[in-house]
């Protein structure tokens, strides 16, 4: 369900950061509803690891203006708001290095977008600040790495469930 | 209700309770909780002028997860409710939500009658093809061979999957349209047309069970936007819907008839009724 992203739709630096400010806080929000949800499912480490980046996406939306007047309605980014975590990209047991390798892939496309809008946005002042955002994003790509570095990496089974929802007879 | 400022507008936040949904991490659910709360934002509504009514399912938990009036009905009534309270209190948005199976096998009959009847409401299905909260049993909207859970008959039910934007269309359902929880805008922005169009509105979503039907997660790589645009003619939508494969998001018809109710006022007083049954 991709749309191609369209580049010429943010007119503004102000325009873009209100963007970016919404992008953040859609982050914030989808991070802390996985975290409350495997905290429903009793998967507590991988819970706070959604709550830690939760916080994170928080702290990233706050260092940019709030936002005055209406949102604005463009999706510079095609369909997919790169720096929410795809839904279905989850799974009941996985582990908080996985929480952190979701993490990396939307800020590696949050950077992608950013490099891209630096190159083909029509507007000046758009592009400068899109390079801006990018070298931010950058800073954000590598302290993700440095948590997942930090963090056990989860055996090949990690998956397996004696008791699976799905059995199948004969199980 | 824990807001009824007339004059706030409201963002989709607010239109979310403070209870935590119990689906699945990764249900699609979520995303269609976001889109039908972007929806009301967007279109301006208040809590107090919204109602959320469903049946039984995990999709059917949504009304405690929205800071709307609400009421979580019994399995396959949900549309017997919402149209009841429809005409009751015709100022409010009514929005009908839940299963497949709630939807489509014990309410199937509600359904059909639903859309002849065209109360103005919005009724969202979120399809996900199987009964999620019973553990995996198949649907109508299960593909006849499918058998991947001891809870389907080895070989599959055997059976054609119901269609129901098809048999919506037949019936009389006044706007029918597909939605995928991976793309919850485009899906905010379907709800948010079906419920200013007049009558009867059909929204099915597309939601994936990950748990039960796994297989699903690969729904963002098949749905796509239709290329085609909305018909108001229906023999024309009967024939693409026909030949649809499933896959097709975007609003597929928009009807123009009048919808139910406006012209039914009660003709006598209540106390004429009690007279004709007095003995
Ligand atoms: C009268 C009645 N019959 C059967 C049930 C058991 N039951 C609960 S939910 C459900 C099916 C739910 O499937 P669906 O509507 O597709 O919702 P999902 O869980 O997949 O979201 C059934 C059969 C019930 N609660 N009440
Ligand atoms: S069982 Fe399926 S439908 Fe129910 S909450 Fe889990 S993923 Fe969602
Ligand atoms: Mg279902």
């Amino acid at each position: 369900m991709n749309k191609t992203p369209d580049f010429g739709a943010v007119h503004t630096s102000a325009e873009l950061l209100t963007i970016v400010r919404l992008m953040e806080e859609g982050a914030a929000e989808r991070y802390r509803e996985l975290a409350e949800a495997f905290e429903t499912s009793c998967n507590l480490d991988t819970a706070a690891a959604f709550r830690e980046l939760a916080e994170g996406e928080d702290r990233h939306a706050a260092e940019f203006p709030a936002l005055a007047g209406p949102a604005p309605r463009v999706t510079p980014w095609g369909e997919e708001d790169p720096e929410i975590a795809d839904p279905d990209a989850v799974h009941y047991l996985m582990h908080p290095w996985h929480v952190f390798e979701l993490a990396l892939r939307n800020e590696e496309k949050t950077l992608s977008f950013f490099e891209a809008l630096a190159v083909q946005s029509p507007h000046a002042e758009v592009k400068a600040e899109a390079v801006r955002l990018a070298e931010r994003e950058r800073g954000h790509v590598d302290h993700v790495k440095r948590r997942m570095a930090e963090l056990p990496v989860p055996p090949d089974d990690w998956d397996e469930d004696d008791d699976p929802p799905n059995w199948e007879a004969g199980d | 209700m824990s807001s009824c400022n007339t004059s706030a507008t409201y963002t989709a936040k607010d239109f979310k309770s403070d209870v935590k949904p119990v689906w699945c991490p990764g249900c699609g659910d979520f995303a269609v909780l976001s889109s039908i709360t972007k929806a009301f934002a967007d279109l301006g509504l208040a809590p107090h002028e919204t109602s959320v009514v469903s049946g039984i399912g995990c999709s059917s938990r949504i009304p405690a997860y929205t800071n709307t009036y609400g009421f979580h009905s019994i399995h396959g009534r949900a549309l017997a409710v919402g149209q009841g309270l429809k005409l009751a209190r015709p100022d409010l948005t009514v929005l009908v939500a839940g299963g497949d199976g709630d939807g489509f096998s014990i309410g199937g009959n509600h359904f059909i009658h639903a859309c002849r009847r065209n109360v103005d409401l919005t009724y969202i299905v979120m399809d996900n093809r199987v009964y999620g909260m019973t553990k995996g049993q198949p649907s109508p909207t299960t593909e006849s061979d499918w058998d991947a859970s001891a809870m389907a008959p080895p070989g599959g039910t055997g059976m054609t999957p119901f269609h129901p934007l098809a048999i919506a269309l037949a019936a009389g359902a006044n706007f029918i349209a597909r939605g995928f929880s991976g793309d919850p805008n485009g899906t905010a922005e379907i709800i948010a047309e079906a419920i200013r169009h007049p009558g009867f509105s059909f929204v099915a979503i597309m939601s994936p069970c990950i748990t039960f039907r796994e297989e699903q997660r690969d729904w963002k790589n098949t749905m796509r936007q239709t290329a085609i645009e909305a018909t108001t003619d229906s023999a024309q939508a009967a024939r693409r819907l026909m030949t649809d494969d499933g896959f097709n998001c975007g609003v597929l018809f928009r009807g123009s008839r009048n919808s139910y109710g406006k012209e039914k006022k009660a003709v006598a007083a209540v106390s004429d009724l009690d007279a004709e049954f007095a003995l």
